[in-house]
């Protein structure tokens, strides 16, 4: 009797187990920061309160970078009309890796360039072609060898400024991907305005699916990359512009010219481990025209795609097995 | 014999129809599930709705974001931000999605439409 | 047995019948398996039991008895349409199967068929309620879970029957 009664439950359990066990738990957070949409979709047992210390670390981190915000470093920074000021440590790393992106890619990622984005107002309901007086005068104030750090504090010009929207959102990425790695989530995608950074590979041992955003259409994408452990960050023309005698100008700057960027580029795409570097990379990439980007690329060991304006798709030589064209309106080219 | 379960033949035969029928009815929705996406639309971080796409519906959604009203339009397969009271309209430039990944925001407004659904043929994540 | 002792004998069975089914409610089977209203059909063993040493009408209208009394202590207007197109659908199948009790199905595996189709009965008219078809999605998780509910119920009946042949009461009620 004993034993039928054991044999039950055994089987009774053995069920239930089957059916309860499905499964690791997904956890998604849709929040705003950084003047963007921020979304962190993470799995495994700790996701949640992981992250809710990424979104806490981002909003910490915005308090210390913002250039809106009245209490920030950067805003003292940018007020001290030519004074001496003290910063964070977490503000001093951002400004530094700023300066040695700014350097490595010979100014063309510039974060004292918002006096210029400024004047022209672009994504802003004033956008408008200065006069090329103006640009003049704003453009002496960009130059980030305007910029003098000394250990944590630092100085600027009257009248220049610092903003490292450029960067910003790859620094984020970084640190929520080492806080998310920290707590143990082995599995994370995190998308921060468009900057994406993958933590693993998905449930079945897969790379992730990363689609790059197709500069006709801005709702869809035209290829996918196949990645994973790493930073996806794509600038292009059709983010935020402004159309004027049907010209186009976009919200990435030439710091030599002091024009929006026109080059024979509609987007440049960088997979890089630092989201930080592909963050300045694309922007640079992108001021720099195909030619020389790709042989920045080069020297640089950087990986990248290319979309021109003629739809010709170029890809870096570590990215060809990775990378697929989903849309018939390019062409490929190796 | 008295300690074990009296089991006969035809009791096996039931188990096995039900779990057929269990593994049938499953494979049929598994294979529904993974063609189904789900159209979602996410105000201030908070799910404000999810519409079942892939029909022949057709909805006009207006809602009140931070800036403005909205207006979102569901078209079969596809939806996209119609008009929103903002400042750039990016959100309208951004024109129809459609593929599983593919997401649209208003960020004046924090309104975002996005696309999810059992992923096949469409991506993770965008970038953009 | 007279035609009273038949009612009285219904009357109690009914009785246990809605006190079984309320009272395992308390069980919290949600946390196993993650299904609204999952349960473990200990009210179906009265009913089987009715089956066995009553007349079909009379299981009939104890489980008629039961799911309306019982929707009416603790329930819906929906529950009580759920449970009586299960209960039905459940019933008639033991029913059938039970011609052939001992020689092809054991009670285990009649109570495994009778819970499943309860499940379907329930599946069906929760479709028909809510117009929906998305409801099917609990239909696999409940099928497989009859199994295990099955040999509850079926090992509480087989010993019930072992016990029963010391009563003799079905030989009051027959003779």
């Amino acid at each position: 009797m004993k034993k039928r009664w054991l044999c039950t439950a055994a089987v009774t359990i053995l069920m239930m187990a089957v059916l309860a066990g499905c499964g690791q738990k997904e956890v998604t957070q849709d929040f705003y920061a950084m003047d963007t949409a921020m979304n962190i979709r993470a799995y495994g047992s700790n996701a949640q309160d992981a992250v809710n210390q990424c979104v806490r670390y981002i909003n910490q981190l915005e308090q210390d970078i913002s250039r809106t915000r009245e209490d920030s470093d950067i805003y003292a920074l940018n007020h001290a009309q030519g004074d001496w000021v003290e910063l964070s440590e977490q503000t001093t790393d951002v400004l530094e890796q700023a300066l040695r992106l700014a350097e490595e890619t010979e100014g063309c990622f510039d974060p004292t360039i918002a006096p210029l984005s400024d004047l022209w107002g672009i994504g802003t309901e004033d956008a408008r072609i200065p006069a090329q007086a103006e640009i003049d005068t704003a453009l002496e104030l960009v130059n980030y060898q305007n910029l003098q750090m000394n250990g944590t504090s630092a100085a600027l010009p009257e009248g220049a400024c610092i903003d490292l929207g450029g960067i910003g959102k790859g620094y984020a990425a970084d640190q929520v991907a080492q806080i998310l790695r920290d707590a143990g989530v082995e599995r994370a995608v995190i998308t921060l305005g468009g900057n994406i950074y993958v933590l693993g590979e998905k449930e079945d041992g897969v790379p992730w699916t990363i689609g790059i955003t197709d500069p006709d259409s801005a709702g869809d994408y035209f290829a996918t990359l196949q990645v994973s452990d790493t930073s996806v960050v794509t600038s292009g023309d059709y983010e935020r512009y402004f159309e004027q005698d049907g010209e186009r100008y976009c919200h990435i700057f030439d710091p030599e010219t002091g024009w929006p960027a026109q080059t024979d580029l509609r987007s440049v795409t960088v997979v890089s481990e630092c989201s930080t570097d592909a963050d300045a990379y694309t922007t640079a990439l992108f001021v720099m025209g195909s030619e020389r980007a790709m042989e920045f690329c080069e020297a640089h060991d950087i990986e990248a795609v290319f979309v021109k304006t003629d739809h010709v798709v170029h890809v870096t030589e570590g990215l060809r097995d990775k990378f697929s064209l989903t849309s018939s309106e390019y062409t490929y080219e190796e | 014999m008295k300690n074990k379960i009296p089991l006969k033949l035809g009791d096996f035969a039931l188990f096995a129809v039900i779990i057929a029928l269990a593994c049938g009815v499953w494979i049929r929705l598994a294979l529904m599930q993974t063609e189904q996406t789900y159209g979602e639309i996410v105000v201030d971080g908070t799910l404000y709705r999810e519409i079942k796409l892939g029909g022949t519906e057709q909805e006009t959604i207006t809602l009140e974001g931070r800036t403005g009203e909205v207006t979102i339009e569901i078209d079969g397969d596809r939806m996209r931000f119609v008009s929103s009271q903002c400042p750039d309209h990016t959100c309208e430039r951004t024109g129809w999605i459609s593929r599983v990944g593919q997401s649209a925001v208003c960020l004046p407004n924090r309104v975002m439409i996005k696309i999810t659904g059992i992923n096949q043929d469409g991506v993770d994540a965008v970038a953009q | 047995m007279n035609k009273t002792k038949r009612i009285a004998l219904c009357g109690m069975l009914t009785a246990l019948a809605l006190a079984l089914s309320l009272a395992e409610r308390m069980i919290p089977l949600e946390w196993i398996v993650p299904i609204p209203g999952v349960k473990l059909g200990l009210a179906n063993v009265v009913t089987m039991f009715a089956l066995l040493f009553l007349k079909p009408k009379e299981a009939y209208a104890i489980l008629f008895c039961r799911v309306v009394l019982a929707a009416l202590f603790a329930g819906s207007v929906t529950q009580l349409l759920f449970s009586l197109t299960g209960g039905m659908l459940a019933l008639t199948t033991t029913w059938v199967l039970l011609h052939k009790q001992g020689t092809w199905f054991s009670f285990y595996g009649i109570s495994a068929a009778s819970a499943a189709m309860h499940n379907i009965g329930q599946v069906l008219a929760a479709m028909f309620v809510m117009q929906s078809v998305d409801v099917i999605a609990y239909l696999p998780l409940l099928l497989v879970s009859a199994i295990p509910m099955g040999f509850v119920t079926g090992a509480i009946l087989d010993v019930m029957q072992k016990h029963m042949r010391h009563f003799n009461l079905t030989g009051h009620l027959n003779g």
